[in-house]
């Protein structure tokens, strides 16, 4: 039944409200077999579950499609990499890695843009710290699902130096709404432990946070 | 059909029986009795925001509401109790898995994307989550008091409504425009004291921030769990919503880790002193905010106190020409996590001078705030967005009531005016203009340290110009104004198209009036048209938005009405229709049907703003006072 087909009979629903009361059946949605199929994005070495999306829950490993490194590349489909959360788990510190700051962002968001003009000084004051940064882009100006196009315009325009990826699908939408986009996540490469969770353009609150946590690695 | 009979009929055989309640003997004394009951029952279809990959565009569709709130007042004279019991209970909602399946099926061939049944799981799970605090049945005190008025002395117990001097400090009051209905539940005491010379007036408030807990709007709730309600929070919390656990959140125990825990009530103390020689008064007044787990790690509410004093000094009459006010505040903010780096002193001047001169009145408003943080309540942004700006403080923006074109910390640092002008050019002509100028250094750029250098200034020049006509009996009105607004930042902002220094432009033009028609009939019609341009957070592009309401009154029962309404942006449905019909049953009851699209939008009011999400569907209300 197509959603509009559904809406119509929903809303007609009011009218029989009465009687829709009193009626009693199953109204649980059939899943297609092909959809209960298990796979997806892991890594063997990545920390166990269970996975959660608050401070101090275990971040649930994910794949994105981007460039690790925007500044050396050209932007096409060609230099597109699978970008995973694994890739920055850092368990015995052998990469040197110490907090990933994971960011989302949308084109339309001005926070976003504002907050991504200061990324890159950020990221080469603390980059040498061993502070990762990989922001994922998931919407266009029109909120539709972001493009390779977008993608390459936002790390143009904002000179990004850190791994910048596309996430059409909305992956990290369990962590927070689209509509409150930027979400910062500040994450223990060691554990990959949630530290820190934070809505919108919080410098202040959020560079100070990055500065103790590294002081105390 | 039949079910509209039997609406029909028993809402006529409702309001054959609505009289006064007569008085009641308590104690030997005489007690009125006041009952009203305001009931909602709407369905929202398919509002047209669906985003591939977005839970939360189609979450809020096809879902049902049926949401009653009964007040009931009892008045003894010098006292006073009342009581409104809200209770919401929604006959249809959304399924998690359902609407996995349905953005699975409508899921865009794009790169980087996960495969399908990992994207239908993460999907299921952030339905799962989303709905967990929406759509849920609840029946809840939302307000009791009792109040004891005497010359000397206001007590009040329960739910108390607060404002200092104009908001700075404190501000707790209803909104019926926003639906925002937020007091301090606990006690608030008034003593009096006049001499020939002078009249004293001290108040003390205590107690805790309860707004409303449920959004009709999005069917979201505000639940608290025990972790959060120490104390006498145990007390004021008692039968309000709760936190609960589902299939998707699990009860961890503590508010800040509990997916569907997303309020915590603030403690707020308060007092004022006020010293009143004829038109002059003196005042000082000040809060404190104490916060429990912080919600959130933003800078206002990861603070776990919040101090704010000011002293004010009114003139209401200036030798009747006018009047002045000047209110000077100050506000700290305590973190109890060391990295959070300590901000300085907050600081806010307001200014407002009136002056009248025969048909001319002038209005100077002007402020000067740095640091100055309205006072967030205690709310999970991330898992009640829908109650993210709520606020037990409202610091006046100078600016006009429906401005909502102040964006992002626009009003925490920033300096500036608006001077009105209306002008009574005859006893049916007078009119109106204002022209405000502001330089914040808070909107396109986060700044709550409220650096104040040309990196982080935008100079902001808002305008506008209108008349006001009236007919000789006054019985037909028309105000009619256009406006501009020109937001430019000094910083030259980064876009896909190159840099450029326009934040934001608007021109707009505003009407609202009602015709007499002759006998029972009048017409009204209200309206706002903008053309706007937004260079960070818009389309890209400039666009065009408005609404136009056609209404016809048939006095002294019935109203129908027509709405229109447009926006050009392509993020958004092109157009909305709908239709309204009301019938005053009597003076205080009433019934009223909308049918169709609502537009969804920010509104603001005096600063004070909330997203209404749109709305596609039906909603009936009915309100009848016994």
């Amino acid at each position: 039944m197509t959603r509009a087909a559904r809406s119509t009979r929903q809303f007609a629903s009011v009218g029989v409200l009465g009687l829709s009361l009193l009626a009693c059946g199953n109204n649980t949605p059939k899943i297609p077999p092909e959809l209960l199929a298990s796979g997806g994005c892991h890594s063997p070495d990545y920390p166990n579950g269970p996975f959660g999306t608050e401070e101090g829950d275990t971040l649930a490993d994910a794949c994105f499609q981007g460039f690790r490194n925007p500044e050396q590349v050209s932007h096409n489909q060609s230099t597109l990499e699978t970008i995973a959360f694994a890739d920055y788990y850092d368990p015995t510190g052998s990469k040197g890695y110490q907090l990933i700051l994971i960011n989302t962002a949308a084109v339309w968001c001005s926070a976003c843009r504002s907050e991504h003009e200061g990324l890159p000084a950020k990221n080469r004051e603390y980059g040498a710290r061993g502070l990762r940064i990989l922001s994922t882009l998931f919407q266009d100006a029109r909120r539709e699902p972001a493009t390779l196009r977008d993608l390459s315009t936002w790390v143009e325009t904002f000179s990004s130096d850190y791994a910048t990826v596309l996430d059409p699908d909305y992956q990290l939408g369990g962590f927070a709404s689209a509509e409150t986009a930027p979400l910062n996540l500040v994450v223990d490469a060691h554990t990959m432990k949630i530290e820190k969770k934070l809505l919108g353009d919080q410098a202040t609150v959020l560079w100070p946070f990055i500065d103790a946590s590294l002081a105390q690695e | 059909m039949w079910l509209g009979r039997a609406l029909a009929v028993s809402i006529l055989s409702v309001a054959a029986k609505l009289s006064a309640l007569e008085p009641v003997n308590v104690f030997g004394a005489p007690v009125a009795l006041d009952i009203t009951n305001t009931s909602t029952l709407s369905y929202n279809a398919d509002n047209r925001d669906t985003r591939p990959n977005q839970v939360a565009t189609l979450a809020n569709d096809d879902w049902g509401l049926f949401y009653n709130r009964l007040n009931v007042l009892a008045n003894g004279g010098v006292w006073q109790a009342g009581l409104r019991l809200d209770n919401a209970w929604f006959f249809a909602s959304p399924d998690p898995t359902q609407i996995a399946l349905d953005l699975t099926a409508a899921r865009p061939p794009t790169a980087g994307g996960a495969p399908a049944p990992v994207y239908f799981r993460q999907k299921v799970r952030e339905a799962g989550v989303e709905l967990s605090n929406r759509y849920i049945n609840w029946m809840y005190p939302a307000k009791y008091y009792f109040t004891y008025n005497s010359p000397a002395l206001e007590l009040g117990l329960g739910d108390v409504y607060v404002a200092f001097g104009r908001g700075l400090v404190l501000s707790l009051r209803k909104l019926d425009e926003l639906a925002s209905d937020t007091t301090l539940r606990g006690a608030r005491i008034t003593a009096r004291a006049r001499s020939k010379l002078v009249s004293l007036r001290a108040t003390a408030v205590a107690g805790s921030l309860n707004p409303l807990r449920i959004d009709p709007a999005s069917g979201r709730y505000l639940g608290v769990d025990s972790s959060v309600t120490p104390g006498f929070v145990t007390l004021t919390e008692a039968g309000m919503p709760r936190a609960v656990a589902t299939d998707f959140v699990p009860d961890t125990g503590d508010c800040k880790t509990f997916g569907t825990c997303s309020y915590a009530p603030d403690r707020i103390f308060g007092g004022q002193l006020e010293l009143s020689h004829k038109s002059a008064k003196l005042a000082i007044q000040g809060s404190q905010l104490v916060r429990s787990t912080p919600l959130a790690n933003d800078v206002v509410r990861s603070a776990d106190r919040i101090s704010t004093g000011s002293a004010s000094f009114e003139l209401a009459d200036l030798a009747g020409h006018g009047g002045a006010y000047l209110e000077v505040a100050l506000q700290d903010l305590h973190h109890p996590e060391s990295s959070t780096p300590k901000l300085d002193v907050g600081q806010a001047v307001y200014l407002s001078l009136n002056v009248l001169a025969g048909p001319l009145s002038l209005l100077f408003e002007g402020k000067h705030y740095r640091r100055f943080f309205p006072l967030l309540a205690n709310v999970s942004p991330l898992r009640a967005r829908e109650f993210s700006m709520l606020a037990a403080s409202a610091p006046p923006t100078t600016e006009a009531l429906f401005i909502d074109t102040a964006f992002e910390a626009f009003n925490t640092c920033v300096s500036g005016g608006r001077l009105r002008g209306d002008l009574a050019l005859s006893r049916i002509v007078s009119v109106y203009a204002w022209a405000g100028y502001y330089q914040t250094f808070a909107e396109s750029l986060a700044n709550e340290s409220c650096e104040v250098s040309k990196a982080t200034r935008n100079n902001v020049l808002d305008t506008a110009v209108g008349v006001e006509l009236h007919s000789r009996d006054r019985r037909s009105k028309m105000d009619i104004s256009f406006g501009s607004r020109v937001d430019d930042s000094d910083r030259a902002l980064l876009t896909d198209h190159g840099p450029t220094h326009v934040f934001y432009r608007e021109v707009y033009t505003r009407h609202q009036g009602t015709w007499f028609l002759g006998g029972p009939f009048a017409l009204e019609l209200q309206g706002w048209h903008r053309r706007r341009h937004q260079t960070l957070g818009g389309p890209g592009e400039p666009w065009s938005e408005g609404d136009e309401l056609i209404g016809l009154d048939y006095a002294p029962r019935w109203s129908i009405a027509a709405g229109f309404s447009y926006d050009t942006n392509p993020a958004v449905p092109p157009t909305y229709f709908n239709g309204q019909l009301g019938y005053r049953i009597s003076s205080d009851s009433s019934v009223s049907l909308f049918v169709g699209q609502r537009r969804g939008a920010l509104r603001c009011v005096g600063g004070v703003c909330r997203v209404f999400p749109p709305f596609e569907g039906a909603a009936l209300d009915l309100t009848l006072r016994f």
